[in-house]
């Protein structure tokens, strides 16, 4: 190599599309056009995101496939059909990330771990088939692409569910009761975007040790910074 | 005056789009740019640091630093990357950089790189504990400041040759230069196998439990040259553009402001912040 084509952070919205979104399944559209459009105001943010929009309900629709969201001039639509079998959103990621991955490195990027925004309204109807899929979804050592996933339920969806989704408790996100769901999808839009837009560094952790306390040495060189 | 320069940015690679520069909504002060360089016995350096196209964009602050000065016959230059994650980033790389200066200013001869390390986290600790009024409290300091840093010792020997030595934490980086060929100085932190970047920067104050310096001899004609991820990134193996453009600029010691405009390059999906410090032994 050279220079590299640059870091890329693949993100995967995966929408629950049972009849049941019916009521919001227009605020979701509205919250991912204003995705785009805060994406279409910060290019170089938008140049280091490829994005998929994936539907599922009893089957699994992908709308759109690691979309540089730069040359979209819309974001396909999200529509309801009927059943929420979790197992088939995470067995089409668990086949589509790792190939995503492979396919970007080709092109000469640097890939971030993928993020996976899972939203749903209700309980999953495959309950004792997602759950294996799922884990090998999440585990490392099995697929070294897996993703951080970031789950947000509303409606019937359960906390404990939602819990179980999120790779992180700080990744789970539950609307609370008497909040109005549009407000929650709201809220869960513009999670997604400020963390695509700031896809950049974290800390992150390595065999590296906090210093816990004051070395012997230590003089403050300066008050003021 | 020559008429015939451009002082247009470089560019490298794919245009970038326009993009707005707002003023850093943040206090103290912190310029966009920060130019220096000079001369001293047995060594010439020029540094730059520029605030990359995203945190214009954003009306962030830039989050990188540098500091570089003599102590006894001793060039000491350093180089931090302020975590964008940690809002405070940008006073940390600045407490970072000076601390580390004024250790080597008060250290023996015999450094222990260790403890400077150590002492450059804790400042943030302190740093933070004194910004809140309350304890030191690691963690705090982490989510607020945390910062990368690559630091280098070089003592010359006889004309036209010294001595550098070199540690870091994160992923700021540092070369040698010689006939436009970049040598990396430390292990790589990815691996061509890698599937994916690693998840995270290492930074202070978190301290690796070892630290041996890398120890590299310089002599007329290398230039050390340290640098943070956004230089570093495109930079790559050297062989591309920005390579090219940097291997050729600093052959030798540019005029001050050339190599702040060389580093302001556009171009690219390049929008960090980046800072180079080049040392040439004389």
């Amino acid at each position: 190599m050279s220079e590299s084509a640059g870091r890329v952070l693949p993100v995967y919205l995966v929408a629950d599309e049972s009849r049941s979104m019916s009521p919001v399944v227009d605020e979701l559209n509205a919250g991912l056009r204003s995705l785009h459009d805060a994406l279409l105001r910060e290019p170089l943010a938008a140049a280091k995101v490829r994005f998929s929009i994936v539907g599922f309900s009893e089957d699994v629709i992908v709308h759109s496939a690691l979309a540089d969201l730069r040359n979209e001039s819309s974001l396909p639509l999200l529509s309801v059909r009927t059943g929420t079998a979790y197992g088939v959103a995470f067995t089409l990621l668990l086949d589509r990330i790792p190939a995503d991955v492979r396919a970007l490195k080709r092109e000469g990027f640097a890939v971030h771990r993928p993020a996976v925004f899972f939203l749903s309204d209700g309980q999953p109807t495959d309950v004792g088939q997602w759950e294996s899929v799922y884990d090998q979804l999440v585990d490392r050592e099995r697929t070294p692409t897996a993703p951080n996933i970031i789950a947000c339920g509303i409606g019937e969806a359960r906390a404990e569910t939602i819990l179980h989704v999120a790779t992180r408790p700080e990744f789970a996100f539950v609307a609370t009761p008497g909040v109005e769901v549009g407000l929650a999808i709201a809220e869960f839009c513009t999670a997604l975007t400020r963390s695509v837009i700031k896809s950049g560094q974290a800390v992150g952790g390595n065999d590296a040790e906090l210093v816990v306390e004051r070395p012997d040495s230590f003089r403050m060189a300066v008050d003021v910074v | 005056m020559s008429e015939s320069f451009d002082w247009a940015s470089p560019s490298v690679g794919e245009a970038a789009p326009a993009s707005p520069v707002l003023a850093p909504a943040t206090q103290p002060y912190r310029p966009d740019t920060v130019i220096d360089g000079w001369a001293a016995e047995g060594f010439e350096v020029r540094a730059a640091s520029v605030r990359g196209a995203g945190h214009r964009a954003s009306g962030e602050p830039r989050q990188d630093e540098l500091a570089v000065a003599t102590h006894e016959g001793s060039l000491i230059a350093v180089v931090a990357d302020g975590v964008s994650n940690a809002p405070l980033s940008h006073l940390g790389a600045t407490m970072v950089c000076r601390t580390v200066v004024d250790y080597l200013q008060h250290a023996e001869a015999e450094i222990d790189w260790h403890d400077l390390l150590r002492c450059a986290g804790w400042s943030l600790v302190e740093f933070a504990a004194r910004q809140s009024g309350g304890e030191p409290d690691p963690q705090r300091a982490e989510a607020q400041l945390a910062s990368t840093v690559v630091v280098a010792l070089i003592r010359p020997a006889e004309p036209g040759r010294a001595v550098a030595h070199l540690v870091r934490v994160g992923d700021s980086d540092a070369w040698r230069l010689r006939d436009g060929k970049w040598t990396p100085l430390f292990e790589s932190l990815t691996q061509p196998e890698d599937e994916l970047l690693p998840d995270g920067v290492s930074a202070l104050p978190r301290v690796p439990s070892s630290v041996t310096p890398v120890e590299v001899p310089l002599s007329t004609g290398d230039v050390l040259v340290l640098g943070t991820d956004g230089f570093a990134e495109p930079l790559g193996d050297g062989g591309g553009e920005v390579g090219r453009l940097f291997g050729d600029g600093l052959a030798d010691p540019p005029p001050l402001a050339r190599l702040a405009w060389m580093l302001d390059f556009t171009g690219g999906p390049y929008d960090d912040d980046r800072t180079v410090l080049a040392i040439w032994p004389t």
